[in-house]
């Protein structure tokens, strides 16, 4: 009895067994190769890095023809393209093709001064599925394997602050970080990390909800607020940056709740806030999160004059439809800039099929290659020390406007407040930018 | 702030709530006492049917459409899915000696788990996943209250009656009880252990599904790897309620929801998810056998 | 007898002088997937110690191992701001050996409670406290010290000394170290009273044995190398945050092995730990999205098959095939 129990399901375990592997050796003949346009060649595969298997996404020219093979700039990152940030940056991978595409066939490529070529533009692309372990195994093989010169940051702060010590600091690889910063970056003496935004932690004109304050401030209209958020790197920072900022503006904070990273069941704090009716309530958490928010608030038939969310995001617009009426945000760049390339943006965005009103970061994105042409272009060699220094010297303009790079390392791009009205997203304040008048509640 | 509304409307979230875990829990609580396997995959069959009541609810223009027919087809998809499991995978192990059962089941239903997470995933993707209809709250005197936790109330208390009138009156509702009370002396009164295990099987499933279509309905998000902490929260309710009896499930889940949303209210809304855990071993050192155990 | 002890301790012996040798000349690829499958290896094996020989599930094993790796971090860093970059060998055993007792103390603190439940209850109850202590892991009031829900990391200049090559050795002495006690627990005295409490708790305590006494022993041990393992893993990856060792979905991990391989033998972790990174690492580059699932298969074949593992199948098969009856399962 014993010997054909075993025989039996062991043969039907071995039979399970290479019925899968057949199905996965031909479902793996089909895995995604490449997508070419004009000499842009993608190449996607499928690698093991630590203890996952993850997508590489590697976007170059064509071989050029000439004998000498001029060797190329190469940027590394990582995009999520799974997990709690996709809806926040797997549209990166269309954006960097279309700008790629633009940096090496109109631009012709970035000039060296050393080797006097102008060479092209390589990005390297892992998808870091939102997880940190597997976001600095990566960074780590681009820094270690791919040799890149620069690396830019995934979104996530968290994340982001625990590359710059473990990958940037420790490989000497100049880092820009992207949507990621927060204080403690910036003040233990780390040399490799730069970035162009503010910092949005202080509770002063660089803070994240700055021009929305000054708006309230202006036109008075708001006696309370309520501050509801997730205790999350970044989302923290504009929390306290914004209760400050409250304050100032001269608003009676009457709710602050922050709650553990990954609540989604809001119904206890939006009964206490039904008792209380704040004016405006401020939502510090990720865009789909502060979506639901807003959600649960109007099944539960509380609706604040006010709702001002940190980060809109994917989807918010479209999903929430007329919920999402008079909501406030705040962004660093609209199409009413006219600053430095933003008609190139705008294109690149349209080619990319993204649009601005889903993707609200893509212009910091925008900013860093800008940053990286000219920093390369200004080191003049290929060298990640000599890219280092010119990146913590930049002045440039941007499509947000001049940039200039402070001595801890970070830059004085700024945000300025946005209100959706009638689906679309308008800039309120400052005036000169603005596009639209603040529609409040008298 | 605590006004006597306050303290109703929040009373009647917990409540909802803890119907939710006792739905959940008792489901688990069958698989477990009567069938006798620690099905570590109950979440993830939770998980399944959430996501797909959300599938059936996007499908159509109507969300209300997709969300009447959710239970139409998941209940009896989830009996057959159970049934299966059951008679395919756990029969053949439930010869061998206890010792043997307990990690062979755990093996078995581990593996079971991690098949649904990756099938789900596979086809809806790994992003949360969450619904919305849009209702507006009903008002009951000076309370009002979402109105789908109304529905998911009156849902929970019609699957109480049910219950619990299966359990009195019918043969399989008895023979099932008499499992949990003694399995040695039930088989020797001649009740075919083997076919009421398989049956507990289909209906805890219906019970996951259940669960599932009330969680997704309530506009909570689901990814597919939820279903890991699902289980264990609706261990924590069997144990904190009574392992041995099947309305331990509702008793935990009801003193675990309220004390939840109460604790969220009067304390934190940041420790509240730790409440559950604490009460877990707050009741495992003073009383192991649960509540209403014995 | 002795000539077996003999002819075994030098298979292990070259076992070691060989991965030795691996390690120091292997590519950094493969020594990271093996410093991976040594840590697999040490918690299986320190989970088996109180799961498989004394028959008490702990499925909050990785507790300790997350204890492990941030203790580690805590206390090297603090040293690294005393002792600078001089001491830092110096710095990485005095951090070890502190994380070690620390985890060990706090383990004899919790058997009082945890042991006052069997079973069904103990293993649901130490599952629930990998929930609790991420909550507290991850809370601001914590962050001070844990770094909160961000997590925690090595000094960058710390960190610029780990590199693929030394944390393999670390993991490999912790593996070997773990594998020691392993036997050294199996083949003593000690076995046979853990057998009499895992058959029957209340009449070994009728016969006079003291079960909490041992059962907290076990408890200890494992923990400790639990933390071990934790401190090798902090050295390689330096950094971690709480949902990457407070978390459900590895809790399974350590029981997994040990009953893939064969609970209750030193090989079977082994094996199990080796069977799980080959077939999750490498054999599946080709099917990214379908390794769950062909994990699960795998799962539910040996369960079905042969749940006292994969050493249990082989003895089997061996058994059989010289013919001989054996009254009870193969164990």
């Amino acid at each position: 009895m014993h010997i054909r129990i075993y025989g039996i399901s062991n043969a039907v375990a071995a039979v399970m067994a290479v019925a899968l592997l057949v199905v996965g050796v031909i479902g793996g003949y089909f895995v995604g190769t490449s997508s070419s346009a004009q000499n842009i060649v993608t190449r996607t595969e499928y690698v093991t890095v630590g203890g996952t298997v993850t997508q590489r996404i590697t976007i170059t020219t064509t071989a050029s023809p000439s004998p000498t093979s001029v060797p190329p700039l190469k940027i590394g990152m990582t995009i999520s393209k799974d997990g709690l940030f996709a809806p926040l940056t797997s549209g990166y991978e269309a954006f960097n093709r279309e700008w790629l595409k633009w940096v090496n066939n109109v631009r012709k490529g970035v000039y060296i001064r050393e080797l006097d070529v102008r060479v092209p533009v390589e990005i390297i692309m892992y998808d870091d599925r939102s997880q940190p372990d597997l976001a600095i195994q990566l960074y780590t093989k681009l820094a270690t394997e791919d040799n890149v010169h620069i690396l830019v940051s995934p979104y996530s702060a968290d994340i982001g602050i625990q590359l710059i010590p473990t990958v940037a600091e420790r490989y000497r690889v100049p880092m820009i970080m992207a949507e990621a910063s927060t204080k403690d970056m910036w003040n233990k003496g780390y040399r490799y990390a730069v970035t162009s935004m503010v910092p949005y932690w202080e509770a002063n004109k660089n803070g994240w909800s700055a021009s929305y304050f000054e708006l309230i401030k202006q036109t008075g209209w708001a006696k309370t607020i309520a501050f509801v958020g997730w205790d999350i790197t970044w989302a923290i920072d504009t929390y306290n940056s914004g209760k400050e900022l409250a304050r100032q503006a001269g608003l009676n904070i009457v709710y602050d709740q922050l709650l553990t990273p990954g609540t989604t069941d809001f119904a206890g704090v939006i009964r206490e806030l039904k008792s209380i009716q704040p004016d405006i309530v401020f939502l510090a958490m990720f865009g789909p999160v502060n979506a639901l928010f807003i959600r649960q608030a109007n099944e539960a038939g509380f609706k604040p004059k006010e709702f001002h969310v940190i980060e809109y995001g994917a989807g918010f617009v479209d999903g929430l439809g007329p919920l999402a009426e008079g909501v406030t945000s705040e962004i660093f760049w609209t199409p009413s800039f006219k600053y430095y390339q933003s008609d190139l943006l705008n294109e690149l965005m349209a080619r990319a099929g993204l649009s601005w009103v889903d993707w609200q970061w893509t212009e910091l994105r925008m900013i860093i290659f800008q940053m990286i042409v000219a920093a390369v272009e200004e080191a003049g060699r290929l060298d990640r020390d000599a890219i280092n220094d010119a990146l913590h010297r930049l002045q440039i303009m941007t499509v947000s406007g001049p940039l200039i790079i402070g001595p801890q390392g970070y830059g004085n791009i700024g945000l300025v407040a946005i209100q959706i009205q009638n689906g679309r997203i308008q800039t309120v304040w400052p005036r000169e930018l603005a596009n639209a008048t603040y529609v409040y509640p008298s | 702030m605590a006004t006597p509304i306050f303290f109703i409307e929040s009373l009647v979230d917990g409540i909802v709530l803890g119907g939710i875990y006792a739905v959940i829990a008792l489901g688990l609580s069958m698989m477990y006492g009567i069938a006798g396997v620690l099905n570590i995959a109950h979440g993830d069959l939770v998980m399944l049917a959430g996501l797909l009541t959300f599938g059936l609810i996007t499908f159509f223009d109507q969300p209300v459409i997709g969300f009447v027919l959710a239970p139409v087809i998941l209940l009896p998809l989830f009996f057959l899915i159970g049934l299966g499991i059951f008679s395919g995978l756990l029969k053949p192990i439930s010869k061998r000696s206890p010792q043997y059962q307990i990690l062979s089941s755990i093996l078995l239903t581990l593996g079971i788990s991690f098949i649904l997470q990756d099938l789900v995933a596979t086809f809806l993707g790994t992003l949360p996943r969450s619904i919305y209809m849009g209702f507006q709250p009903l008002r009951i005197g000076e309370a009002s209250i979402p109105f789908f936790r109304v529905i998911t109330f009156g849902i929970v208390l019609l699957m109480i009656i049910v219950f619990w009138i299966f359990l009195r009156q019918t043969f399989l509702g008895k023979a099932m009880r008499a499992v949990t009370y003694n399995r040695e002396s039930s088989s020797f009164l001649g009740i075919p252990i083997d076919r009421v295990a398989a049956m507990s099987f289909g209906l805890g499933a219906i019970l996951a599904a259940i669960g599932g279509v009330i969680y997704m309905g309530n506009g909570f998000p689901m990814t597919p790897f939820i279903g890991l902490s699902l289980t264990v929260k609706a261990l924590t309710v069997i144990v904190v309620g009574g392992a041995g009896k099947l309305a331990g499930a509702l008793v935990g889940g009801m003193v675990l929801g309220i004390a939840e949303t109460l604790t969220g209210v009067f304390v934190s809304f940041y420790w509240s998810p730790a409440l559950a855990i604490i009460l877990l071993l707050v009741i495992l050192m003073i009383k192991p056998t649960g509540i209403i155990g014995d | 007898m002795r000539k077996d002890l003999l002819r075994t301790t030098t298979v292990w012996i070259v076992i070691l002088v060989l991965a030795s040798l691996v390690g120091m000349f292997a590519a950094p690829y493969y020594i990271s997937l093996l410093i991976f499958l040594f840590i697999y290896a040490t918690l299986a094996l320190s989970y088996d110690i109180l799961g498989g020989l004394l028959g008490y599930m702990n499925l909050g094993h990785i507790i300790f191992y997350g204890l492990g790796a941030y203790l580690f971090a805590i206390i090297i860093n603090n040293l690294f701001m005393i002792w600078g970059s001089q001491l830092i060998l110096l710095s990485v055993f005095v951090a070890t050996l502190s994380s070690v007792a620390a985890a060990s103390g706090i383990a004899a603190l919790l058997s009082y409670p945890l042991f006052r439940i069997k079973g069904f209850y103990f293993a649901v109850a130490t599952l629930g406290l990998i929930t609790l202590v991420n909550i507290i892991t991850s809370s601001p009031e914590m962050s001070p010290i844990t770094g909160g829900f961000s997590g925690i990391s090595l000094v960058s200049d710390l960190a610029r000394e780990s590199n693929p090559r030394n944390s393999y050795f670390m993991a490999m002495t912790i593996l070997a170290l773990t594998s020691l006690i392993h036997v050294l627990i199996r083949r003593g005295t000690i076995r046979n009273i853990f057998s009499c409490i895992k058959e029957d708790e209340q009449a070994s305590e009728c016969t006079g044995i003291n079960p909490f006494r041992y059962k907290q022993i076990a408890f200890i041990i494992s923990a400790a190398l639990a933390s071990l393992a934790g401190t090798a893993y902090m050295w390689f990856q330096t950094y971690t945050n709480p949902r990457l060792v407070f978390a459900l979905e590895i809790a399974f991990l350590p029981i997994i092995i040990a009953l893939l391989g064969g609970s209750g033998t030193l090989v079977g972790p082994l094996i199990g730990s080796i069977i799980f990174t080959l077939v999750y690492q490498l054999l599946l580059v080709n099917l990214p999205s379908l390794t769950k699932l062909i994990m699960g298969s795998v799962l539910i074949a040996v369960g079905i098959g042969a749940s006292s593992g994969i050493v249990g199948l082989v003895r089997g098969l061996s058994r059989l095939r010289r013919k001989t009856y054996e009254a009870s399962p193969p164990y």
